[in-house]
């Protein structure tokens, strides 16, 4: 028996949309969104922390050895460290709050499970509405059995794009507030006056590299003080 | 030989051309860092401009590690002529004054006559680089306080307070060598010449041209600049990184005092040979 065209485009179509009204049923079979919102109440219970922490750096042309310091945070946004030796933290991410995130309108897509170092989690793109969003789009890892977001890929605005992968105790803490992160972000390589580098003769690298790179920093959390109430006015001396 | 060395060193401290090296130095240190002091913070906010468009910072960068850090750079171009000021007169001026037959009579040998003198070259920089080192350190810290050195060359490096301490030391060390391969290029056209002033032109002249040859990328240049003394004048910087590149300093080591064994060679064999006219 000999298939025409039309019979075989017909069988072809079908097809598809059978796989498309599949792909549709196995993605909608979880709703990502009573888990955000647990997430976001647990989020929102961390009015402010303080807590000491250890910096790594890893930029391919900065060379800082690990830094202790003390970090500050307070809900929406704000963030201060103190230092006894220079630090330095990545602007790009640093201040950026799951709270803030989920606290704004968006949508929520789930896409699929996936095995996150041997952690069963669920990927969901979450899309903000808001036309003032800094982030444009954000995909999250979430850890299910915990209820706690294991990393978040962002696209922001006007600072690039960045990656927080976030690290648990094993021993949970109260607010399940992560023991390390890392921020992966990226950093543009950037030109330093000869007055101050001096390099008036040094031997200059056959290739200059250009453009941007990725850099990633690890902060280590421990002696974590919640909710104590930080004023307002103790993050305004901040300089930049 | 001792008695020899001390009168040397007495000759060239009684010369007042010897201070205008302390006194440049002073006040190329004291007129820097007062106008650190003044506008550093100012100074050191646009040169990090480009940084804190990235990072978020804490802690003071403006300590006197930097200042230190700042006047190295600043001088270890220009410490060539101090040194050569006196360098190159000490053996053109005992002819250009006539004392050289006078000098030699006494039961010295001609040989032991050039070491001393070198010798008093070498304590003359070694003093220079001193003074330089312990205003700069003193002042600097009196003036802004220890602290956290940042560091640029190819790398932004960021170094410790307890860290910094040894590289300065290492890097004023290595300044002594480098300034004395000055001394012993200027005492070499000392040997030649009847009056000082030609040998510290020529020394300056030198490394002004090598400078030139070395910043021209051509091949040519490229093939010797490993072996060009002035391409290690500013090796003390390599004290400044992490972690440190031990062959390069070796390297830089070795070069110099290579070049130091050769000038003094080349000045001990020519002034064996020379006529004493005067």
């Amino acid at each position: 028996m000999k298939i025409t065209y039309s019979v075989k485009f017909a069988i072809l179509l079908s097809g598809m949309l059978l796989l498309v009204g599949t792909t549709q049923v196995i993605a909608q079979e979880i709703n990502p969104q009573p888990l955000l919102d647990s997430i976001q109440q647990k989020i929102n219970k961390v009015k402010d922390y303080s807590a000491d922490i250890k910096i790594k750096l890893d930029v391919d042309f900065i060379k800082i050895p690990v830094r202790e310091a003390k970090i500050y945070f307070k809900q929406p946004d704000k963030i201060k460290m103190k230092s006894t030796g220079f630090a330095l933290l990545p602007k790009r991410g640093l201040n950026f709050s799951s709270g803030d995130l989920l606290n704004k309108k968006y949508q929520a897509i789930y896409i699929k499970k996936e095995l996150l170092n041997k952690i069963q989690t669920l990927v969901v793109k979450i899309v903000p509405l808001e036309d003032n969003s800094e982030i444009l789009l954000a995909t999250i890892w979430i850890d299910r059995a915990k209820q706690v977001i294991r990393r978040i890929d962002a696209s922001t605005k006007s600072n690039g794009s960045f990656t927080i992968h976030f690290d648990y105790p094993i021993v949970s803490n109260p607010f399940d507030l992560p023991q390390t992160l890392t921020f992966d972000f990226d950093v543009n390589k950037m030109e330093i006056p000869a007055a101050i580098s001096g390099d008036y003769n040094t031997e200059k690298p056959k290739e200059k590299k250009t453009g941007p790179s990725r850099g990633k920093i690890s902060l280590n959390y421990s002696n974590y003080s919640v909710n104590k109430g930080i004023p307002d006015s103790f993050f305004q001396d901040k300089k930049d | 030989m001792l008695h020899l060395i001390q009168i040397e060193v007495f000759k060239i401290f009684k010369r007042s051309r010897s201070y205008i090296g302390f006194i440049a130095i002073a006040a190329i240190v004291l007129v820097i860092e007062l106008a650190l002091y003044l506008d550093g913070q100012h100074f050191l906010d646009m040169a990090v401009q480009n940084l804190k468009d990235t990072f978020s910072f804490d802690g003071n960068l403006l300590n006197g590690y930097l200042a230190v850090f700042i006047i190295l750079n600043s001088l270890w171009i220009h410490i060539p002529f101090l040194i050569a000021l006196v360098a190159g007169d000490l053996l053109a001026g005992e002819a250009a004054s006539g004392t050289f037959k006078l000098l030699l009579t006494r039961p010295i040998s001609r040989f032991q006559l050039v070491l001393a003198k070198f010798t008093a070259a070498l304590i003359y920089t070694l003093s220079l680089i001193l003074f330089m080192a312990v205003l700069s350190v003193g002042l600097g810290v009196l003036l802004f306080g220890k602290g956290d050195l940042m560091v640029v060359q190819n790398t932004i490096y960021i170094f410790s307070q307890e860290d910094v301490g040894w590289r300065i030391a290492s890097a004023f060390a290595f300044s002594i060598l480098s300034m004395t391969t000055v001394a012993a290029l200027a005492f070499l056209f000392s040997a030649f010449a009847d009056n000082s002033i030609g040998p510290i032109i020529g020394t300056m002249a030198v490394i002004i041209a090598l400078f030139i040859f070395t910043s021209i990328d051509l091949s040519i240049f490229r093939a010797i600049k490993p072996y060009l003394f002035t391409n290690y004048l500013g090796a003390w910087r390599l004290f400044f990184e992490e972690p440190l590149n031990a062959i390069k300093i070796a390297r830089a080591t070795f070069v110099l005092s290579f070049h130091i064994l050769l000038f003094f060679s080349i000045t001990a064999f020519h002034f064996n040979r020379k006529d004493i006219l005067t």
